[in-house]
């Protein structure tokens, strides 16, 4: 079985989020980078394949040259390769016609991404690809067991979970849940040591015009202060309210 | 031109965050100045979605839309959206929305934009404010048209539910009463 796993390079959740520019560009200054979280969950599920059921795992990243290192972790961690589409990863329908054309040529029996990146929370690239691929999808998927040619998903929505059959070519919108945290895996030294000898793949993307573009970014405004205001002062409190909360 | 919105419901219920999504649209509409249509998938009845001023409510009944399959409704959304000449479509952010929303936009190759907080600043070109960094920050994306050869213009716009209610709010203070 052939798995691609798609990597996004994101901040660091912890990371505090500037922008420069007259906020038009997002400050990558002292920012680290890492795996998108669901991906990462997507990722240690193709691992498992590969162990139990020998599977091959391609880790797929659309980015500049400054996104290899995140998936030099990906090989790290276990993927067998890695591909990186040298073009800026600028909007989900792009990305996913990026990624369409790729794994088109190479005959992926399954996709793994992550339901969504922590950065820009699309939630999109997922279905986009199995669409354009006219592939079998199913998202925001907290288990996948793999049985001969058919697969059992288990989907997450909202009030319940499903169960769901279905057959190959496949892709997955993966989220937590589909495994374990503490099943995450932290590349050892030898995985880092064997993750420079394996293949990164550098091509060149597709012709794709973005549908979308970022004009600005903006960030919340501080909370302010809590102000207690005395039970007995009624007419304080609906001031307040109206005047400045505006919320009556 | 005209604004679609899916309003969702669970066993012939629907649930409140659809009348927030068709307030929504309808304030879209206005500021488009153009029709807002209702679709609803199997629902026994429609009735009380008319409280909300749409233009049109449109009830898909089919036998293979029984049970949740985003494919077939997607794609059933897909040709509504075609024969309404819907260029602004709005769906809710659960599970389900966001299960559909990609497969729509690749269907009638549409700019997508998810998280949306408030309604577009501007229709033209379109910008619409949106959450991103997990809530750390907002972006202002532009949808810029996509080009197919016999399709019109899409933009397509999924809204974030549990952000509609405060957005009501902001726009009600700062419009004097008028409900979107």
């Amino acid at each position: 079985m052939k798995i691609l796993v798609c990597i996004s390079h994101v901040p660091d959740t912890t990371s505090k989020i500037n922008f420069t520019d007259n906020n038009t560009k997002f400050d990558a200054t002292g920012v680290q980078f890492v795996i998108n979280p669901y991906d990462e969950f997507a990722l240690t599920r193709a691992m498992w394949f590969k162990e139990k059921q020998g599977a091959t795992v391609t880790a797929l990243n659309v980015g500049n040259n400054t996104t290899e290192p995140t998936l030099r972790k990906a090989l790290a961690i276990g993927a067998d390769d890695a591909v990186r589409i040298n073009t800026e990863a600028t909007d989900g329908l792009s990305v996913a016609r990026q990624i369409a054309a790729y794994a088109k040529a190479e005959a992926f029996d399954l996709i793994l991404a992550g339901k969504e990146s922590s950065d820009y929370n699309g939630g999109m690239v997922p279905g986009m690809v199995a669409n354009l691929l006219d592939y079998n999808f199913v998202n925001a998927c907290i288990g996948l067991e793999i049985e001969g040619s058919a697969a059992l998903v288990t989907r997450e929505f909202d009030g319940g979970k499903e169960i769901l059959q279905t057959s190959f070519p496949l892709v997955i919108g993966a989220q937590k849940g589909l495994v374990e945290e503490n099943e995450l895996r932290i590349p050892n030294m030898r995985g880092i040591m064997m993750a420079r000898q394996k293949p990164l793949k550098v091509i060149e993307p597709v012709a794709v015009d973005p549908a979308t573009q970022v004009n600005s970014y903006e960030k919340p405004l501080q909370k302010s202060a809590c102000k207690i205001i005395d039970a007995n002062n009624l007419d304080e409190l609906i001031r307040l309210l109206h005047n400045e909360a505006k919320v009556i | 031109m005209t604004v679609l919105v899916l309003a969702d419901h669970s066993e012939g219920k629907f649930k409140n965050a659809a009348f927030e999504l068709i307030s929504y649209g309808k304030s879209i509409a206005d500021m488009a100045n153009t029709k807002l249509i209702v679709a609803t998938i199997g629902a026994k009845d429609i009735s009380e979605l008319s409280r909300f001023g749409p233009d049109k409510v449109v009830n898909i009944v089919n036998e293979r839309l029984a049970v949740f399959n985003a494919k077939a409704i997607a794609d059933a959304l897909s040709q509504l959206a075609e024969k309404e000449s819907a260029d602004i479509i709005v769906l809710d952010s659960s599970n389900n929305s966001k299960y559909l929303a990609p497969l729509m936009a690749v269907n009638l190759n549409a700019g997508m934009v998810s998280g949306a907080i408030d309604v577009p600043s501007s229709l033209n070109p379109f910008v619409v404010k949106r959450v991103a960094f997990s809530s750390k920050a907002f972006v202002h994306t532009e949808i810029k048209s996509a080009k197919k050869n016999n399709l019109s213009c899409k933009k397509f716009l999924r809204n974030k539910r549990k952000s509609i209610k405060p957005c009501l709010r902001r726009l009600f203070s700062f419009t004097g009463g008028r409900r979107f």
